[in-house]
């Protein structure tokens, strides 16, 4: 299983997928004009890691700003693991948000709205 | 042609919003420019503001200028992408800021923008957001980039209706202006 390294750009995330930590991890801010076009790695990535028989996967999103068009990707992603989830994989999913920035919780609350997934919304200084 | 600067600071839509301009743009809404004339916002706002406020102008702001780059019928191809046209007016007042921006739309698209802004001001708090999840929910079965949420959301976290408006062009589009205007609590 290979690793997965993004580095962030002004307008992307780093994204750091590592199995041997059991743990996907991004950082930063999420508005590409084609937001498809870069999280479809991403989605492949986690169905070929539970697909070669890993049972337990960490999310984390440390992201300050994501554009509407991000959050629909979020979304897949997070269906992704949902799917995963209910087939017993044990995932938990930790949402880091700015304590200072209301929008930046509520943005997260938003995506698990309507999700069964285990996860935590996460107060930080700074993101 | 799209409107030059001079043009859009005499229109009765922008001087109604009185203020001072701290920023405008008009030509290719590149992600390049979006991305640039970003970050001379997000740093003229920290001189002012808390993250909270900045982030809230910057989110706004990005939305509408994604808007022009996707959905402007004036575009122009560049190493195989296509680019919208359009304008980006940014605006301060005592109070507030307002996000301006301005483009071309089709006939089709007026009658779209016209009803889903129309809906969208009438809307509580709370309808909003069953109106959001609602959209979203759809957008997620239908496979579709996302159109939509961006309005929706605009208002959500702008906390009030947006002004539009829109103008006759001569070949059978029309402007239109869309200004978003974000309160600053003092």
């Amino acid at each position: 299983m290979e690793n997965l390294k993004i580095e962030s750009t002004k307008y992307t995330p780093e994204v750091k997928a590592a199995a041997e930590k059991k743990e996907i991890k991004f950082y930063g801010s999420s508005y590409p004009e084609n937001a498809n076009e870069f999280y479809k790695p991403i989605y492949q990535w986690v169905r070929d890691y539970f697909d070669e028989g890993n049972d337990d996967l960490m999310v984390n999103f440390y992201i300050y700003y994501f554009n509407t068009s991000t959050s629909k990707c979020f979304m897949n992603l997070l269906e992704i693991i949902e799917t995963y989830a209910k087939k017993g994989r044990n995932i938990k999913v930790n949402w880091h948000y700015s304590e200072d920035d209301d929008d930046s919780l509520d943005n997260g609350e938003k995506l698990f709205m309507e999700m069964s997934i285990d996860y935590e919304l996460i107060p930080v200084k700074k993101i | 042609m799209h409107k030059t600067i001079d043009e859009l600071l005499q229109t009765t839509f922008i001087k109604n919003i009185g203020g001072r301009t701290i920023l405008s743009f008009s030509g290719v809404v590149s992600q390049d420019s979006i991305v640039g004339l970003g970050e001379a916002l997000r740093s003229e706002l920290h001189f002012a503001h808390p993250l909270n406020i900045v982030n809230k102008v910057f989110a706004i702001y990005v939305e509408m200028a994604q808007n022009i780059l996707h959905y402007s019928v004036e575009r122009i191809d560049s190493n195989g992408k296509s680019i919208g046209i359009g304008s980006v007016v940014i605006i301060a007042t005592e109070s507030a800021y307002h996000i301006v921006t301005i483009n071309k739309v089709t006939a089709d698209q007026r009658i779209i923008l016209e009803k889903r802004c129309s809906t969208i001001n009438k809307l509580t708090d709370d309808e909003l957001k069953d109106f959001y999840l609602r959209k979203r929910r759809k957008i997620m079965e239908s496979e579709s980039s996302g159109a939509g949420l961006g309005l929706i959301d605009m208002v959500r976290r702008a906390g009030s209706p947006i002004l539009y408006d829109f103008e006759n062009t001569n070949d059978n589009h029309s402007y239109f202006y869309v200004s978003s205007k974000i309160l600053i609590e003092k």
